[in-house]
C-alpha cells in the first residue's frame, strides 16, 4: 500500500512541472519579458516553456499556427531562435543597427520552418517615449501556406523588445491585425 | 578460456551468416518502372516519396523560373535518355550543396547546387551522379543494407550475451553499421564513376567532376564550424568517401576520357538573375570562411562583380574581425563602380559611415541608395535617418 501511495505521489509531483497553456485575461499582461502590454480582451497564453523553436511567449486567440503574438525580451547575445547545439544561431547585439535588427528578425523566422521572409514598410516609431521600429513581414510556411506579420522592436536597456505577429495570409492576418496595433502601440516598461 | 573464445566465435559467424541471407542487390530498374506489388517494402518506399514530393510541391520552395527548370530538365534528359519521361525536376531554393534523385522520379536540384557549379559540365556531372543512384536503385538498396545491419546488431548481440560476450555487443554494433556505411560510400564512389561516364557520353568535359568536388573541398576546409568541416567525408560510418578520394578518382577517370573546353559564360548568364538573392543566402548563414571561399572564386571570372563584391561586403561586415569594416567599406566602393551593384551597396556604406560617426558621408549615401531604389522598403526608415544625420528633409 505504501509502495502504491508512494508512487502516485510521484506520479503527481511530475504532473505539476507539466506546463499549459493559460488564460491571458483581457487588460494588462505583464509579459514573460521585461514589459507589459494591454488585451483588450482574452487570449490564450503559451509560456516560453512549451515553446519548442523560439524563446519567449505567445499569445493566441485561434491557436498558434494560425495566429500568434510573440512577446519576448531578447537580451544582448541571445537569440529569438531556442539554441541548438552545433547550430549557429543569429543572435541579437546591443547597439544593433535598424537594419541588423530587422536581419536577425527576418533570418530567425527563416530557422524555424519559414521561407522567404521579407520586410517591408520599415519605419521608425515611437513606443513608450523611446524610438523603435515597425515593419511589416510576408513569407511562407514550410506547408506552402502564405503568411503575414507585423514586427515590432524596440531597444530597452541592453536588451531588445520584440512584439512579433505571424497570421495566415488568407483571412487570419486581418482579423487580427488592428488589435495586434494596439497591443503594440501598448508596449510599457513602467517606472524605469 | 580457449573453450569460450570457440563459443563466442560460433555466434558470430552464426549471426552473420543469418544476416548474409538477406540480400540487398537489387537489378538496375527499367523505363517506365513502379512496383506493383502495394505490400512490398519498395512500395512504401516509393509511397513515402510521393508523399513527400507532394509536399514539396506544396511548399513554395521551388524556384519557378520557366528558362532555369526547362535547361536543367533537358539536361537531366541528356544524361538520362530514356528514363527522362521518368524523371520529374524541381529547383529548391535552399543553399545547400546537393541533388537527388528519389524512387519515384523525384529529381531535386538545389539552389546551392546551381551556384557552385561554374559550368554546364559540372551540373551535368552532378546530375549524372544522382541517375546512376535512380537507374541501380541505390536509394532501396541502401534501406536493405541498414535493416540488415540492424538485424545482424540484434542477432549477433543477442548470441554474444548468450554466449557470455556481452562486453563486446558495442562492437558487433559498430562492426554491422559500418558494414553499411561501406556499402554506402561503395554505392557513392560507383554513382562518381558512372555518372562521369554518362556526362561524357553526353558531351560534357571529364575534368568536371574532380574539379566541382574541388571546388567544394576549398569551401568547407574554410568554413568556420566545426561540423561543417567534418562533411569532408570519411570515417569508419561515414556514408560518403572522403572527398579528396574522390578527387583522386576521378581525375585519374578523367586521363581516359575527352574533356572539350568548358563554357562559363553561358552558364553565369542561366544563373544571373539569381545570383543576389542565393548569395545573400549564404551571406545570412553567417557562416563567413566558407562563403568567402565561395565569392571569390565566382569573382575569378570578372563578371557580375557588383553583385559578388557586394556580398563579399556583406560578409565582412557580419563577420566583424578588426580591419573588416574598413576592408567591407573599400569592397562596397569597388562594388559601386561596377553596373550591375545592386542599391543595397550604398545603403551598406552609409551604415558604415553612419556608424564612425561621418554623419555627411552617411546621409550622401543613404540618399544614393534612395535615389536608385525610389521604391525602397525601407523608405520612410532612412528619410527618417537621413534628417537624424543632416537635420534636413530630403
Amino acid at each position: 500500500m505504501k509502495q502504491y501511495l508512494a508512487l502516485a505521489l510521484a506520479a503527481i509531483s511530475v504532473s505539476a512541472c507539466a506546463v499549459v497553456p493559460q488564460t491571458a485575461p483581457a487588460g494588462i499582461l505583464e509579459t514573460e519579458g521585461d514589459f507589459s502590454v494591454t488585451l483588450e480582451r482574452d487570449w490564450s497564453r503559451w509560456p516560453s516553456q512549451i515553446n519548442a523553436d523560439t524563446t519567449g511567449e505567445f499569445i493566441t486567440q485561434d491557436g498558434v499556427l494560425l495566429n500568434r503574438v510573440h512577446l519576448v525580451s531578447i537580451p544582448d547575445e541571445g537569440s529569438l531562435v531556442r539554441p541548438r547545439r552545433g547550430v549557429e544561431m543569429p543572435i541579437y547585439s546591443e547597439g544593433a543597427s535598424e537594419f541588423e535588427v530587422i536581419e536577425f528578425v527576418t533570418s530567425s523566422l527563416e530557422m524555424i520552418g519559414y521561407h522567404d521572409v521579407e520586410a517591408a514598410d520599415i519605419r521608425p516609431v515611437d513606443l513608450d517615449d523611446q524610438r523603435g521600429l515597425r515593419f511589416a513581414l510576408t513569407g511562407v510556411w514550410q506547408n506552402g501556406l502564405r503568411v503575414r506579420g507585423d514586427v515590432a522592436t524596440l531597444p530597452h536597456d541592453d536588451q531588445l523588445d520584440v512584439v512579433l505577429f505571424m497570421a495566415p495570409e488568407l483571412h487570419y492576418y486581418d482579423a487580427l491585425s488592428a488589435e495586434v496595433d494596439g497591443i503594440i502601440a501598448s508596449i510599457n516598461h513602467g517606472a524605469d | 578460456m580457449i573453450r569460450r573464445l570457440m563459443t563466442l566465435g560460433a555466434a558470430a559467424g552464426f549471426a552473420i551468416s543469418l544476416s548474409a541471407c538477406a540480400s540487398t542487390n537489387m537489378e538496375a530498374r527499367v523505363v517506365g518502372d513502379r512496383p506493383m506489388d502495394l505490400s512490398t517494402t519498395e512500395a512504401s518506399l516509393w509511397y513515402q516519396t510521393d508523399q513527400a514530393e507532394e509536399r514539396l510541391r506544396a511548399s513554395g520552395r521551388t524556384v519557378e523560373d520557366p528558362a532555369l527548370n526547362a535547361f536543367v530538365h533537358g539536361l537531366i534528359c541528356e544524361i538520362s535518355g530514356p528514363f527522362c519521361a521518368d524523371l520529374r525536376l524541381y529547383v529548391v531554393d535552399t543553399p545547400d550543396f546537393n541533388a537527388s534523385m528519389a524512387p519515384n522520379g523525384m529529381a531535386v536540384v538545389n539552389t546551392g547546387l546551381l551556384i557552385r557549379a561554374e559550368t554546364v559540365d559540372e551540373l551535368a556531372f552532378v546530375l549524372g551522379h544522382e541517375f546512376v543512384h535512380f537507374e541501380e536503385n541505390h536509394f532501396l538498396e541502401r534501406h536493405a543494407a541498414i535493416r540488415n545491419a540492424n538485424i545482424t546488431s540484434s542477432i549477433l548481440g543477442s548470441a554474444l550475451a548468450a554466449a557470455g560476450g556481452g562486453a563486446f555487443t558495442s562492437l558487433t554494433s559498430l562492426a554491422a553499421y559500418s558494414g553499411a556505411a561501406n556499402f554506402s560510400q561503395d554505392q557513392e564512389s560507383e554513382a562518381d564513376s558512372k555518372g562521369l561516364d554518362y556526362a561524357v557520353a553526353a558531351g560534357y568535359s571529364a575534368t568536371a567532376g574532380a574539379e566541382i568536388w574541388s571546388h567544394f573541398l576549398a569551401e568547407l576546409s574554410a568554413s568556420d564550424l566545426d561540423a561543417v568541416r567534418n562533411r569532408r567525408g570519411g570515417g569508419i560510418l561515414g556514408t560518403h568517401p572522403h572527398i579528396e578520394r574522390r578527387i583522386e578518382d576521378l581525375t585519374a577517370q578523367a586521363e581516359t576520357l575527352p574533356s572539350p573546353e568548358q563554357d562559363q559564360a553561358s552558364y553565369r548568364a542561366l544563373i544571373r538573375p539569381h545570383l543576389h538573392t542565393w548569395l545573400a543566402d549564404h551571406v545570412v548563414r553567417q557562416d563567413h570562411g566558407a562563403t568567402l571561399v565561395l565569392i571569390d572564386r565566382l569573382s575569378e571570372q570578372g563578371t557580375d562583380l557588383g553583385v559578388l563584391l557586394n556580398a563579399r561586403g556583406r560578409v565582412l561586415v557580419l563577420r566583424g574581425d578588426e580591419g573588416d569594416t574598413e576592408e567591407a567599406l573599400e569592397t562596397f566602393q569597388t562594388a559601386a563602380t561596377h553596373d550591375d551593384a545592386p542599391a543595397d551597396v550604398w545603403r551598406s556604406m552609409a551604415e558604415i559611415h553612419r556608424q564612425a560617426g561621418r554623419h555627411a558621408d552617411a546621409a550622401a549615401a543613404f540618399q544614393s541608395y534612395l535615389d536608385r531604389a525610389p521604391d525602397a522598403r525601407d523608405r520612410a526608415l532612412i528619410e527618417s535617418l537621413i534628417i537624424d544625420l543632416t537635420g534636413t528633409s530630403s
